[in-house]
């Protein structure tokens, strides 16, 4: 059964979440850092992924980091194989993506979650497990930067995750590159703010306000 | 348990037989056609639509009935909505619906006959008012012919807005708009693009997406 706790910003609803999932799957809980690797962040850029830790670490999850560059396969499946909790971390979905297609990062991510590993993501973490990640291209960060041809995302939830809705420092990536980006009959979007996450069972799942 | 289908339109092929298909009635269900939506759309030259949509509704064993809510009394919609199987909310105006519905308290209603068991499908407006909250599309409505304030809280069936239509040429320009996405950018609630294809079903407070195209 797929158990997944999709967030925009996950020091925001961190603590609901928390309070879902046991201590013992807690304790064994790999951060996957590939999101942030794409490029040397300033201290002061981070504020945001501290935040995050501190989150983790307050709702009791014992975190141990783990990046996927330049794993194999058979790594990924002798490396993660304790963790019953993944949290995936915001910062870029495309470079991951990329990353991802090296190793079926995507199919481990997917068997594990059936045999019950518990999900948990935010920003690009929450895009990479959706259907697609396309539309949440902008300049600087894009599927074409990355030379992406297959932008399908993980696919725990049927459809495209948009993070960030509303928040005033993504309105010009809205407005220019995202929103439109989605005006297509394809897959559906959720927009979401926030102070929201969506909680995964299988198919279905509920958007949680905090 | 609540039992909601939020589609974009049920006229759409597909739409209809994959709700036929997750309810599995073997008998017609009688099904109020709420055209209230309609009678506040602006345009009112081609209403082909409702027709494909009320067709999309009886060749799948829905037996529909229209009905306006519009200058009726509380216990007289009451009266004439009992017995239904199936409430169903028109596309349309949903800004209109609302101002008909706060005169009569439609929106109690609603909740009392959901809690009942009767399922709710809703095409477009009728998709976007079981929300809570319209505000974001306050600039794609005509809301000209309306009392002022407007009231933008819907009935609050579910936590998302469904923005219907989505990816349509027919709505391109409305969506996409500056003015609507200015009005839309707002950190409140969690919106939902689903194309015509589209639709969320809603068992309690568990939604699942379906595209019809996906069940062949």
């Amino acid at each position: 059964m797929t158990q997944a706790y999709l967030a925009s910003q996950f020091y925001v609803v961190g603590d609901s979440i928390g309070s879902k999932i046991s201590s013992d799957k807690k304790a064994k809980t790999v951060f996957i850092t590939t999101p942030i690797k794409y490029k040397v962040f300033k201290e002061s850029e981070l504020d945001w992924h501290y935040k995050n830790r501190e989150t983790l670490k307050r709702n009791g999850f014992i975190t141990e980091d783990y990046d996927i560059t330049g794993k194999t396969e058979q790594d990924l499946l002798v490396d993660l194989a304790r963790y019953t909790v993944m949290y995936v971390e915001g910062g870029n979905p495309f470079s991951t993506l990329k990353i991802a297609q090296t190793n079926n990062f995507a199919n481990y991510v997917r068997t594990r979650i059936n045999e019950g590993m518990i999900y948990i993501s935010e920003s690009a973490g929450s895009v990479l497990a959706g259907a697609d990640i396309a539309a949440n291209s902008r300049p600087g960060k894009s599927a074409q930067e990355y030379g992406l041809t297959d932008t399908t995302g993980i696919g725990l939830i049927n459809a495209v995750f948009m993070p960030h809705w509303g928040l005033e420092s993504k309105r010009k990536d809205y407005s220019e590159s995202k929103y439109p980006q989605t005006y297509h009959e394809d897959f559906p979007y959720i927009f979401l703010p926030n102070n929201q996450y969506l909680e995964v069972e299988d198919a279905v799942f509920k958007i949680i306000s905090v | 348990m609540k039992h909601l289908f939020l589609t974009s339109s049920v006229g759409i092929k597909g739409v209809g037989e994959s709700i036929r298909r997750r309810l599995g009635h073997d008998r017609p269900l009688k099904t109020a056609f709420i055209i209230t939506p309609v009678e506040g759309d602006s345009d009112q030259d081609d209403l082909s639509w409702v027709q494909e949509d009320r067709d999309g509704l009886n060749n799948n064993g829905f037996a529909t009935f229209d009905y306006t809510i519009a200058d009726k009394s509380h216990d007289q919609i009451k009266q004439d909505l009992t017995g239904i199987d199936v409430l169903y909310i028109s596309g349309g105006n949903e800004f209109y619906l609302k101002e008909k519905a706060n005169e009569n308290n439609f929106g109690d209603i609603i909740h009392d006959l959901i809690a009942q068991g009767v399922i709710y499908i809703g095409t477009s407006a009728g998709s976007i008012i079981a929300g809570s909250n319209m505000s974001a599309l306050q600039q794609l409505s005509d809301l000209e012919p309306l009392k002022q304030p407007i009231d933008t809280t819907g009935f609050g069936l579910v936590d998302f807005t469904i923005l219907p239509h989505w990816g349509s040429k027919d709505f391109r320009d409305r969506w996409l708009s500056e003015a609507s996405f200015n009005y839309m950018f707002k950190e409140k609630t969690p919106l939902i693009a689903l194309n015509n294809y589209q639709y969320i079903e809603v068992l309690g407070d568990k939604s699942t997406i379906i595209d019809v195209r996906n069940e062949s």
